[in-house]
């Protein structure tokens, strides 16, 4: 120790300042150098990439959007005029109970009551949106029936992120799905998914996360087998399918 | 349904002396104690207890509270478990062969319940059934009416649809009016029939402006005396903000409207919007019947109806009330004044009479 001390009082002022100051800025360089990609492997924010925010806009999500019209009387929706303003609209006139997990996959549904469920003509409506809600809760869904006077009816309606009459017009139905997008896939979403998921998830949880949400923008990896693995991760439906919305918007902006 | 309906009917016999609500059961299987016939002959004196469980009365004798469906269920004039009363020869007769356990109480009040709800469920399920027919003439009259607006913008001039409306031939116009007026009434029954669809669907963004502009304009229209019209509804005062409702809103100014349309006797109907701090309001005015004080809170109620309009026009009670229903439903309130003017029409007193919305902005 003696020695060391020795060592520096002999040394010149501007030795000493170059010695341990360059030391410490050399070891700092170093320690970020190693940490910065470790740290970067965890971050979900980070699959969002810089210039996302110029690429990203409306008509993006638009187009990657799913809608389905659950309805046994498809004529009451303007499904022709939403096609042609560039949406991706699957009509059902009536579903299986067994179909649920499939409906679920979609972004929005716009889902009638009475007569949807083949197992179920009369109260599958009300089943089939139990069961839509559990398995993806960030799924929106407007309830599209005229039985507004049943008092039977309420708990349909009122799980619901959204209430029409019927016929809808294409401004009705352009309308609600601008306001669901915007509540899917706006850019502030988004980050606040990745912010969320990085809070609720262990680290070796987002680096799995991150791993395959670049996985998938590179096309290594189908939705369907993306969400199987976020599934894991989050154990939650609904952080599950909001995670997996970020990969499509990133994929979509490449 | 009331409880006091189903335990005052004949077939239905209480287990012990009840009081429902403030209706006492007729005859119990257990008969009304000695003590309770002498203490209190009318009404027994404990049926003033809101405190559920079980008590004791200054007269020694043990009561049970409960509540059935919101209504407060009195056991009285029997002996509870926690009754330390001694049996001497002024209680013997008003305690002896008595007894009952605050359990058996609970028991009994909750197969109450159990009755009473099924009772409800097959009563909705039948009226589910019974309006079922509604289901497409309510489909309907909504595209009749969205294809008579799309025609009013298709073929006529004008810059808003209040102008290409007033441009419009007659025919277009009655049609506009009537599908509105009818799609408006089926929106109203559906609310009437469940109040809870007055708060279906997300709140948006509503111009209070616009949406009384295009009602005052559809009511101007004359269609030839096949519903009421009236050209006399001016519009005054400032309003450019929205405000934040259910697609339910809309039908508190069509009820204030139709309502004043119905009720003028005289001269015009004033309508006044305007941004206040707090909230936007709106106020109908017109000269028709007067309202008497004990009447104010009376006309918002379920079919209850003013003495002196009942007098003048048929109608059904509907309207104020479901107004009233959906200004609550969104936190709002509607008030009346109503201040005789001291002129009479055909024995009639004419007031003017104003209906106002407070709807505040969140």
């Amino acid at each position: 120790m003696e020695q060391i001390v020795q060592f520096f009082n002999e040394a010149g002022w501007l030795a000493n300042l170059l010695g341990i100051g360059g030391s410490l800025v050399g070891a700092s360089w170093f320690g970020i150098g190693f940490a910065r990609p470790r740290l970067a492997a965890s971050r979900i924010d980070k699959v969002i990439p810089l210039d996302f925010e110029r690429k990203w806009n409306d008509s993006s999500a638009k187009e990657i959007a799913r809608i389905a019209i659950v309805d046994d009387q498809p004529a009451d929706f303007p499904t022709a005029e939403l096609k042609s303003d560039g949406f991706q609209v699957q009509t059902y006139k009536q579903v299986t109970l067994s179909k649920t997990a499939q409906l679920a996959t979609y972004d929005i549904v716009f889902l009638d009551m009475k007569g949807v469920v083949k197992d179920d003509p009369e109260n599958g409506g009300m089943k089939l949106i139990a069961e839509l809600r559990r398995l993806n809760p960030a799924q929106k869904i407007c309830a599209v029936s005229s039985k507004t006077f049943d008092i039977n009816a309420t708990a349909f309606f009122r799980q619901a992120d959204d209430a029409k009459k019927k016929p809808l017009t294409a401004h009705e139905c352009r309308a609600v799905i601008k306001t669901f997008l915007n509540e899917q896939f706006s850019l502030q979403v988004l980050r606040d998914t990745a912010q969320e998921a990085t809070k609720k998830l262990t680290r070796d949880r987002r680096v799995t996360v991150v791993q395959n949400l670049r996985k998938f923008s590179k096309g290594e990896l189908t939705i369907d087998q993306l969400r199987e693995v976020i599934s894991k991760m989050a154990s939650d439906a609904n952080l599950t399918y909001r995670l997996t919305n970020i990969a499509r918007a990133v994929a979509h902006a490449g | 349904m009331q409880a006091s309906a189903i335990l005052n009917s004949p077939a239905i016999r209480t287990p012990w002396p009840t009081v429902i609500g403030a209706t006492v059961a007729s005859s119990p299987v257990l008969c009304v104690s000695d003590t309770c016939k002498r203490r209190c002959p009318t009404l027994p004196a404990c049926s003033t207890e809101l405190n559920s469980g079980e008590h004791q009365c200054k007269y020694g004798v043990t009561f049970f509270v409960d509540f059935l469906h919101g209504q407060r269920v009195l056991v009285y004039g029997v002996r509870g478990e926690g009754n330390k009363t001694p049996f001497n020869r002024y209680t013997k007769d008003g305690l002896k062969g008595r007894s009952v356990r605050l359990e058996q109480f609970k028991e009994w009040v909750s197969s109450l319940t159990d009755l009473l709800s099924r009772v409800e469920k097959s009563f909705s399920e039948r009226q589910a059934q019974m309006l079922d027919p509604l289901h497409d003439p309510m489909r309907l009259a909504k595209q009749v009416n969205t294809i008579a607006n799309r025609l009013v913008q298709l073929h006529s001039n004008g810059a808003s649809f209040e102008q290409q409306l007033d441009n419009s031939p007659f025919e277009l116009k009655t049609l506009v009016k009537a599908s509105d007026l009818l799609s408006d009434s089926f929106d109203l029954l559906a609310i009437y029939f469940n109040p809870d669809a007055a708060t279906f669907g997300r709140k948006s963004a509503i111009s209070a402006h616009g949406l009384v502009t295009k009602l005052i304009a559809i009511f101007r229209i004359d269609d030839g005396g096949i519903t009421r019209s009236s050209a006399r509804i001016f519009l005054t005062g400032t309003c450019y903000r929205n405000i934040f409702a259910h697609e339910s809103f809309k039908l508190i100014p069509f009820a204030l409207l139709s309502n004043a349309v119905k009720y003028s006797l005289q001269g015009n109907i004033e309508v006044v919007l305007n941004d206040r701090q707090q909230h936007v309001e709106l106020s109908v005015t017109s000269v028709g019947p007067p309202i008497d004080d004990d009447e104010k809170v009376h006309i918002f109620e379920k079919r209850g109806r003013g003495r002196w309009a009942e007098k003048l026009v048929d109608g059904r009670g509907v309207g104020l009330y479901l107004a009233q229903l959906i200004a609550q439903a969104h936190g709002a309130h509607i008030g009346v004044r109503s201040n005789r003017t001291g002129a009479a029409l055909d024995g009639m007193p004419l007031a003017r009479n104003t209906f106002s919305l407070q709807f505040p902005i969140a």
